[in-house]
């Protein structure tokens, strides 16, 4: 008993040594943010601040308006992933679960939409989307991220595991379709649909160009523009500031990280459900 | 399943199906027809060119350059990702009393965005003043030497995916019933047989997804050149998106730009065709 | 019921516009003439004393800028600042934005997707921007208000004529100037002293640039430990060593592509580019030229490179970096040839205004446009952020005579801009992206001696003029 604990210990240490060496450079983004200018330009090694002091992330808030450009992120990124759950997961359910006619060439056309760079079609869209006046609203700004074909090809995935008994004994029971994928299959797939929920809130609280090209004012802004406005063009980076900004930013997300991790943590599903 | 020839299933495409035909397939159609045209650099219009604008790209050797660059960057980028992201779910499976910090450290790198992190990546490699540099005891020009540019940049975007694909890894890992690794401990198979014969199986329709996303995305990839090396040194770092946004907005040739961006399309198709030709053979659905 | 209410009181807005015609549309080009007011009870009660007052209400005015950090706040300080002041006056509110690290770039997404009514009433642009963005139907050139001769706030000729050339285009001033800068030298002056170097007589050609580096180059064995000089040859480098021998060079035809489109380049045919090549061999010769750019204001600041070739507007920056750990200065940009008297180049930003059909904003958009070059602005926004004043009345006050005392670095920089030839400027070659990347790329291998003085020459030439031909051929009318 005694050695399994030591192990167990062991073990855990191992796996957070890992978990640190991988998230190192977030680390050391960190302690840059708490450094002066002078400490981050040391030939030596230099790894900690010498002492903790927020003037760059006081620098950072007086030049941008970090907290209300967070506000919009957070409606930009939680509204369009909830719609891309809701989307994906009925699109998927469909592919998963029926045959029909051209399912394979829907399939792959929905793929393709993956292989289109968005730039090229950049253009395109924004006409589409000011020709239908949602220019300088958190609409217009969702509109390029309220579907993914990653969304859909993840729940497909995981939907193909499900056990077809299930299925066909919800069938028998009267159960319809829709209510099968509404009562049964979605509660089941908590895990995926977490971390569905998940990549495309982080992906979409990243997004730079598109929510910059379709509104007008400042106060539209999202997060990683207010990054970029620390950064100077002319005079290069100026890593204090930038850094407690990027560090701000990245607060939001790593709390719904952990708000979604037992979800995820729980696994696909309890093997008795398997076929 | 029953070939069902109901509207039913249509229904439920339906609504992703619209928002594809509306922000993909329409402007990506328009592009496509537009290859065959002259476009001047206000977008309009001038003449039609045929083929012309495929082999002017097709014979411009920084598109060729990109075309390798784009290659290179694949081949080390996506299986290094998922591998690394592998042994990090295996090592993760366990649940421990940690677990919940350990997990989320390993995701973590996803929640980054590629400015910060290419600004985070520039300053530890710069070769006088860097991180890097210093600990390893080495003077690499990491972002500026041509052979190996390519190199720290598909290191970034590995850095970049590893928490993405170990949450989905990790995730189907979870879901390998505890029976059927209890069975192979009873056979005494090692880590590396239970990995080999029991888990890759069964999480195998997760790894193909990885796999095709990852590809696609990294066909596509113009981010880390566009904000950390602009294509260089010597064009080493430029792929094939790249030289299309540096077509479009660097130089307003519309017509490299879209003849580029639906040859990389092509490419990314045949990637995903041949993926998919796998599907049947190596992915294990229940 | 007020829904109802406020119908009925458009629909009979709408009627009584209707009568003037014009009134309604916002897509009509340039129509200055003033559109009749509908009456208002306000008007009619009004005081009638004397006012600058453009309208009863206040006239807003939307401006896009690409300024970032603490740049941004240098010009939302001048933005509130009119707003206080000359807008209250006039009865503007102007509501700055930042649009990203290009406006141009948006302008253009807007433009193709003839989305004219977001369009900014005022905008700030980098001036490779300018050919572009004049073909707008929306777009009124400065030159054309000033020839109109009202509202002039700012006089064209306080302008310095260098800035305004850098905007002008087909002989019209695109836009005024606003966030100007030039080449440098920097140097590191406790290095110089301890090469045996005067810090007071930096280098003024390339040749004694070389002979510079050769003294200040240190050596662990056969690793430099301290470069000389850093640098990446790059277009804009590259073209203000060009541009300012002789008396000027335009670099390409049709005056640098300021008198229409610029076809190929000239620097060639003249032998110009022949001319820095053989002077710019001694600087590569000794083998303490640092070719690459990693982190070059840091790598300075570390005193890990004795001299460096900056933009000015990176004097702030540094003075932040190096804070008193070491004396450095400021030098005019060493020439190619010591009799040459071509000076440098413009760089920065301008402002430009659009006409979005409404004669009030107009109005009020060439006022906020000109204050943006006028003294006070110039003053409040350079001071903060290091860029260079466009307005020549300004050096003649007290205010600025003491900043430039307070900081001599940029004392170079005002009088290297002063002094050069209005000539020399970057081109508007268009093709700007494939352009930077050939000569970098030419340049690189030429430092690196994978390449030698011909074929760099006869590559950078080539191709550029390549590039320039395939534009031409879509682009020409």
């Amino acid at each position: 008993m005694k050695k399994k604990t030591v192990q167990s210990i062991l073990y855990q240490s191992f796996c957070l040594l890992i978990g640190l060496m991988t998230i190192a450079p977030i680390l050391y983004a960190v302690s840059l943010s708490f450094m002066e200018q002078r400490e981050i330009l040391t030939k030596g090694i230099h790894l900690l601040p010498d002492k903790i002091q927020w003037k760059n992330y006081k620098e950072a808030l007086r030049l941008t308006h970090l907290v209300r450009y967070m506000l919009n992120s957070l409606i930009l990124a939680g509204g369009s992933s909830v719609i891309r759950v809701a989307v994906a997961g009925l699109a998927a359910f469909s592919f998963a679960f029926f045959d029909f006619k051209g399912k394979n060439v829907l399939f792959m056309l929905c793929m393709s939409t993956m292989m289109i760079p968005g730039d090229v079609v950049l253009i395109t869209n924004y006409k589409t989307v000011a020709d239908l006046g949602l220019t300088d609203t958190y609409f217009g700004m969702m509109s390029m991220f309220l579907v993914s074909v990653m969304n859909i090809f993840m729940f497909r995935q995981y939907y193909l595991t499900f056990s077809m008994e299930i299925y066909e004994a919800s069938k028998v029971d009267g159960c319809g379709n829709f209510i099968f994928f509404i009562k049964i299959l979605f509660p089941l797939s908590k895990p995926v649909t977490a971390t569905v929920f998940i990549s495309s809130f982080v992906s979409t609280w990243n997004t730079y160009l598109w929510p910059m090209i379709v509104t007008n004012k400042d106060t539209m802004r999202t997060v990683q523009v207010g990054v970029t406005m620390l950064n100077s063009r002319d005079g290069g980076t100026i890593y204090g500031p930038i850094m407690a900004a990027s560090v701000m930013v990245l607060v939001p997300t790593v709390i719904i990280f952990i708000l979604f991790q037992k979800q995820i943590a729980g696994g696909m599903m309890a093997g008795s459900v398997k076929g | 399943m029953k070939k069902s020839r109901k509207i039913e299933p249509y229904l439920y495409i339906l609504p992703a199906l619209l928002y594809f035909t509306v922000f993909s397939f329409y402007p990506f159609l328009k592009t496509i027809g537009l290859t065959f045209f002259t476009v001047n650099a206000n977008g309009q219009v001038k003449a039609f060119a045929g083929f012309d604008n495929y082999i002017h790209v097709l014979t411009d050797t920084a598109f060729l350059r990109s075309v390798w660059n784009t290659l290179v960057y694949v081949v080390l980028a996506s299986p290094l990702a998922i591998f690394i992201a592998l042994i990090l779910a295996v090592l993760a499976n366990k649940k421990t009393r940690t677990s919940a910090v350990y997990e989320t450290m390993f995701s973590l790198t996803m929640a980054m965005s590629m400015s910060v992190t290419a600004m985070i990546f520039k300053i530890m490699y710069n070769p006088n003043i860097g991180l890097i540099n210093k600990l390893l005891h080495v003077k690499i020009n990491w972002l500026n030497d041509p052979e190996i540019a390519m190199v720290s940049v598909s290191l970034i975007s590995v850095w970049l995916n590893i928490g993405f694909n170990f949450l989905f890894l990790l995730a189907a890992i979870r879901g390998v019933p505890g029976e059927l690794l209890e069975s192979a401990n009873i056979d005494g198979a090692n880590l590396y047989q239970k990995v080999r014969s029991v888990i890759l199986p069964l999480i195998s329709p997760t790894v193909f997804f990885l796999i095709c996303s990852s590809l696609a995305k990294n066909i596509i990839m113009a981010g880390l050149p566009i904000i950390l090396t602009e294509g260089g040194p010597k064009g080493s770092t430029s792929t094939m998106i790249y030289y299309m946004y540096k077509q479009a907005f660097g130089n307003m040739s519309y017509n490299d730009a879209y003849a580029a961006a639906v040859i990389t399309f092509l490419f990314t198709l045949i990637a995903m065709l041949v993926s998919f030709s796998f599907e049947k053979k190596g992915v294990h659905y229940s | 019921m007020k829904k109802t209410l406020s119908f009925v009181m458009a629909a009979g807005l709408i009627l009584s516009l209707g009568a003037c015609g014009q009134g309604a549309s916002t897509k009509t080009k340039a129509p200055t003439a003033a559109v009749p007011e509908p009456t208002t009870a306000a008007q009619t009660t009004g005081t009638p004393e004397e006012t600058k007052r453009i309208s009863d209400k206040d006239v807003e005015v939307s401006f896009w800028h690409h300024m970032e950090g603490t740049n941004a706040s240098a010009l939302e300080t001048a933005v509130n600042h009119f707003n206080e002041t000359t807008g209250k006056e006039y009865g503007i509110v102007v509501t700055p934005s930042f649009q990203g690290s290009n406006t141009a770039e948006k302008l253009n997404t807007l433009a193709q997707a003839g989305d004219w009514k977001n369009f900014p009433d005022v905008c700030q642009v980098a001036s490779a921007g300018i050919p572009a963005i004049s073909g707008y139907d929306l777009f009124v050139a400065p030159e054309d208000m000033y020839a109109k001769g009202e509202d002039i706030l700012l006089p064209r000729e306080s302008i310095i004529a260098n800035n305004a050339r850098t905007f002008t285009y087909k002989d019209k001033l695109c836009a005024i100037p606003f966030s100007n800068s030039t080449i440098l030298l920097y140097y590191n002056k406790e290095l110089f002293k301890a090469a045996g170097l005067d810090p007071e007589n930096p280098p003024k050609t390339i040749a004694e640039m070389a002979d510079a580096i050769t003294k200040l180059t240190a050596k662990d064995g056969n690793e430099v430990t301290t470069y000389g000089l850093n640098v990446q040859v790059k277009r804009y480098q590259l073209v203000n060593w060009v541009g300012g021998e002789g008396d000027f060079n335009f670099i390409g035809d049709n005056e640098g592509g300021r008198a229409g489109l610029m076809s190929k380049v000239t620097f060639g045919e003249d032998g110009s580019l022949m001319t820095y090549l053989n002077e710019w061999e001694k600087v590569i010769a000794t083998g303490g030229y640092k070719p690459v750019e990693d982190n070059i204001n840091e790598e300075f600041a570390m005193q890990l490179s004795a001299m460096a070739i900056m933009s000015s507007a990176r004097i702030a920056k540094l003075n932040d970096l190096i804070g008193d750990s070491f004396e450095w200065g400021t030098a005019p940009f060493p020439k190619v040839n010591a009799e040459d008297k071509g000076g440098t180049a413009v760089g920065g930003s301008g402002i430009v205004m659009f006409d979005k059909g409404n004669a009030d904003e107009l109005r009020a958009s060439w006022i906020f446009q000109q204050y943006l070059g006028g003294e006070d602005a110039q003053y409040d926004f350079c001071t903060a952020s290091g860029y260079i004043p466009m307005n020549k009345d300004l050096y003649e006050e007290e205010r600025m005579k003491t900043y430039l005392s307070e900081n001599t670095a940029m004392v170079a920089a005002v009088d290297q801009l002063m002094a050069s030839n209005p000539n020399v400027q970057e081109p508007f070659d268009i093709v700007t992206g494939d352009i930077n990347s050939i000569i970098d790329e030419e340049m690189l291998a030429f430092a690196q001696g994978t390449s030698d003085k011909q074929t760099t020459h006869d590559n950078i030439v080539n191709k550029c003029n390549e590039k320039l031909e395939a534009y031409v051929k879509v682009n020409a009318k």
